[in-house]
């Protein structure tokens, strides 16, 4: 049965991570990331059944809470967000995963609306937000690797992605 | 300095270098993979990950201690965690376990017995890889292999032989020889230090335990063995005995019962070697030549020697190994006086070490074109003989090893610590039986625990300037200073692996932590029990040296690099 447009994303962004971008060094990524294509591929149905996401999620907890770097830790957030958005909007698939559009996109934040919670600043896998408490936050392009977490994340919606 | 909570319980801590080793200080052995405290931290197994209060995650063993900080150990989400990460490492292992060389000794197999893992719910990911069986040594199965890079930074950070790497990324990572080459190809010395560290059974020792059985069970022989001082000091920890329990006389007693028709103590040959080593450097002193003199016992060692620093090699002891002398002389006893009942001479070595059993297949190691010793089994590969046919050091009787080269000095025995050969040289450069100048040598420095020790000895109207140095890096370094001009010593006793012989490559790895302390006393312990601390003292060596030796020095105890 063909694959959802959703799950054909996850996978294709899988398989680069492990085969191309993944250092291997930590276990909960280079083997967590490996099981979760597997699970994907190996799933007959369309999208994944909720036995089967709930061990992709499992797994992708684990990374998140175990890799050793933000590369791991935003791949299982990016796959797991767009698989739990199943036939929802099609913008979450191209704001949540990096793919042609990536190197053109950036994230933002609305001064006005940013309220210096600082949330998304320990959030950060790459540390690249700053700011003083109770001032607007700022993230740094050059760190960014565009992840998603801190918009997912913002309370006050102030962060949004920017062409 | 300060403290923190760790699972609601405050907890000191003072130097300690990162937050693992305050928590098992707390009593909580936390599971680990890759961490080995000597290496440096690697981080890559992610099972001492800990929570802080603020409910962030991290590796214990990647963060430093802060004064006031609160973390959890074993919330029902980490021990999940721990679970699932062992499964995952499982998923993509090599499961033959019953039949692994491993099997009951695995780490691996224990964190997953100890976290509870009862099953896999992940697809299999195991990859095939070809065994390396290239090395005289060791033997490499990949397919094993969990790439926690312990072995990697063994060979990097303490041997600096650099052997092994990683190779490729993702989940084609390999850790490997360069280029994919076989062990053979490489820089490896055969210390086996990498097969102490690894968790699993991905790197083992080379085995000759079938051809031994083999050799055992054929009437056409007659199979002697010697036991290295290193041996018996380690040998006990597996049959239940306390650390470094000092099992020779029972080990004599099993080994006779496996079929070893006389049972020697390699600290005879290592007699052997101290004399003619204390010879070579009264000679060297006297010439000024060649000088430090650099000891050649430790096989490992001199590969190190001529693979990374070859300008060194005339500064090589010519001395054989102590099991290189015994067995050059248990050749020439045989011939000389053979068996009544026309038997082969099979000789075997017990030893602590990998590395010897590439050294007896060495040109070198042959007198007259003949192996001088058969085979070499290392202390693991002997506890797996006595085990295989039903027989323990506990219930075992108690007996003193064969004659006629059954007597020894304290000095051959001190040979398996670290600083053990150097003491022992410069015990013959002691004039007569002194007793207050035999103490003094033991507070020189010579008996220090740190990898390089340097002292001067005074004997007589001069000063030996001596260093002993146990560590492969520890080695390259002091070659370095040497070399630069920056050192100056007469005498230098070099050991591959960190403490020496005791902690060698073949010895069994504790479960129980580190075991150098208790082997090393007890060798020196068996030295205080020693009449004869000189090996100038021993009256057999005289005897033999009139006889057996005689006009032979040469030939039978000094390495004969052409191979004939």
């Amino acid at each position: 049965m063909e694959k959802s447009p959703e799950t054909q994303k996850a996978l294709a962004v899988l398989e680069k991570f492990t085969s191309d971008q993944c250092c291997g060094k930590c276990i909960s990524c280079r083997e967590g990331t490996r099981q979760m294509q597997q699970i994907l591929t190996d799933s007959p149905l369309p999208s994944p059944s909720e036995e089967e996401l709930a061990l992709l999620s499992e797994l992708g907890t684990l990374i998140d809470h175990t890799a050793r770097c933000g590369l791991g830790k935003s791949i299982a957030r990016q796959v797991l967000s767009v698989l739990e958005h199943q036939g929802g909007d099609e913008r979450v698939i191209e704001e949540y995963l990096p793919g042609p559009y990536q190197e053109l996109i950036f994230f933002d934040i609305d001064p006005k609306r940013c309220k210096g919670c600082s949330k998304c600043s320990r959030l950060c896998p790459v540390h690249a937000i700053t700011g003083v408490i109770k001032q607007p936050f700022v993230i740094n392009h050059e760190l960014c690797i565009k992840c998603g977490t801190c918009m997912m994340n913002c309370k006050f919606g102030a962060i949004s992605i920017k062409d | 300095m300060g403290s923190m909570i760790i699972d609601g319980i405050r907890v000191e801590f003072t130097d300690e270098t990162n937050v693992l080793t305050v928590i098992r200080k707390a009593g909580i052995d936390l599971p680990t993979l890759c961490y080995v405290s000597e290496l440096s931290v690697y981080g890559a197994c992610r099972l001492c990950t800990v929570k802080d209060e603020e409910g962030r995650y991290f590796a214990s063993c990647t963060v430093r201690p802060r004064d006031g900080m609160n973390i959890q150990t074993n919330t029902p989400e980490l021990r999940k965690y721990r679970r699932t990460l062992l499964e995952l490492l499982l998923a993509s292992h090599d499961r033959d376990c019953t039949v692994c060389n491993k099997n009951g000794d695995c780490h691996l197999q224990n964190l997953a017995e100890r976290m509870g893992v009862r099953s896999i719910r992940f697809k299999s990911a195991q990859e095939h890889h070809d065994v390396d069986n290239s090395s005289n040594c060791i033997v490499r199965t990949p397919s094993k292999c969990i790439l926690c890079g312990d072995c990697v930074r063994m060979c990097d950070n303490i041997q600096a032989v650099d052997a092994l790497d990683f190779a490729g990324k993702g989940v084609a990572t390999l850790v490997t020889p360069a280029y994919n080459r076989r062990l053979a190809e490489t820089d490896c010395v055969g210390c086996g230090q990498c097969r102490v560290v690894c968790p699993t059974g991905a790197i083992s020792i080379k085995s000759t335990v079938d051809e031994v059985w083999a050799a055992l069970a054929d009437p056409k022989n007659k199979v002697v063995a010697q036991v290295a001082p290193a041996v018996r000091t380690a040998i006990g920890d597996r049959f239940g005995f306390p650390a470094g329990k000092n099992v020779m006389n029972r080990l004599v007693t099993v080994m006779h019962r496996l079929g070893f028709e006389e049972v020697y103590d390699t600290a005879f040959g290592a007699d052997l070697t101290v004399t003619e080593e204390s010879r070579e450097l009264e000679a060297r002193l006297a010439s000024g030549e060649k000088l430090p003199l650099f000891t050649s016992c430790c096989p490992a060692w001199v590969r190190f020697c001529e693979k990374k620093h070859p300008e060194f090699i005339p500064n090589l002891s010519t001395c054989r190994s102590p099991m290189q002398m015994f067995g050059a002389v248990l050749r020439a006893w045989d011939d000389k006086s053979p068996d009544e009942k026309g038997r082969r001479l099979v000789s075997v070595a017990i030893m602590p070490c990998t590395a010897k059993k590439d050294e007896i297949l060495r040109p070198e190691s042959r007198t007259n074109g003949r192996q001088d010793v058969d085979y070499v089994l290392t202390t693991e590969e002997l506890i797996g003989m006595i085990q295989s046919y039903g027989l323990t050091l506990n219930g075992a009787d108690k007996d003193a090893a064969d004659m006629p080269f059954g007597i020894t000095s304290g000095a051959g025995l001190i040979f398996g610590a670290s600083g053990g050969v150097t003491e022992a040289v410069l015990r013959n450069f002691i004039a007569g039986h002194n007793r207050q100048e035999i103490d003094a040598l033991k507070k020189v420095g010579v008996r220090e625990e740190n990898g390089v020790r340097e002292f001067t000895f005074r004997c007589g109207d001069r000063d030996i300037r001596a260093a002993v140095v146990s560590g492969l890096r520890n080695a390259d370094m002091v070659l370095n200073a040497i070399r630069e001009g920056g050192k100056n010593y007469d005498f230098v006793e070099f050991m591959a692996c960190p403490g020496g012989c005791i902690m060698g490559g073949g010895q069994p790895v504790s479960s129980h932590g580190n075991m150098f302390r208790a082997r090393r006393d007890s060798l020196y312990e068996a030295d205080i029990n020693m009449q004869i601390k000189k090996t100038s003292e021993n009256p057999l060596l005289d005897t033999l040296y009139a006889t057996l030796l005689k006009g032979r020095e040469h030939e039978l105890l000094h390495r004969n690099m052409t191979g004939n």
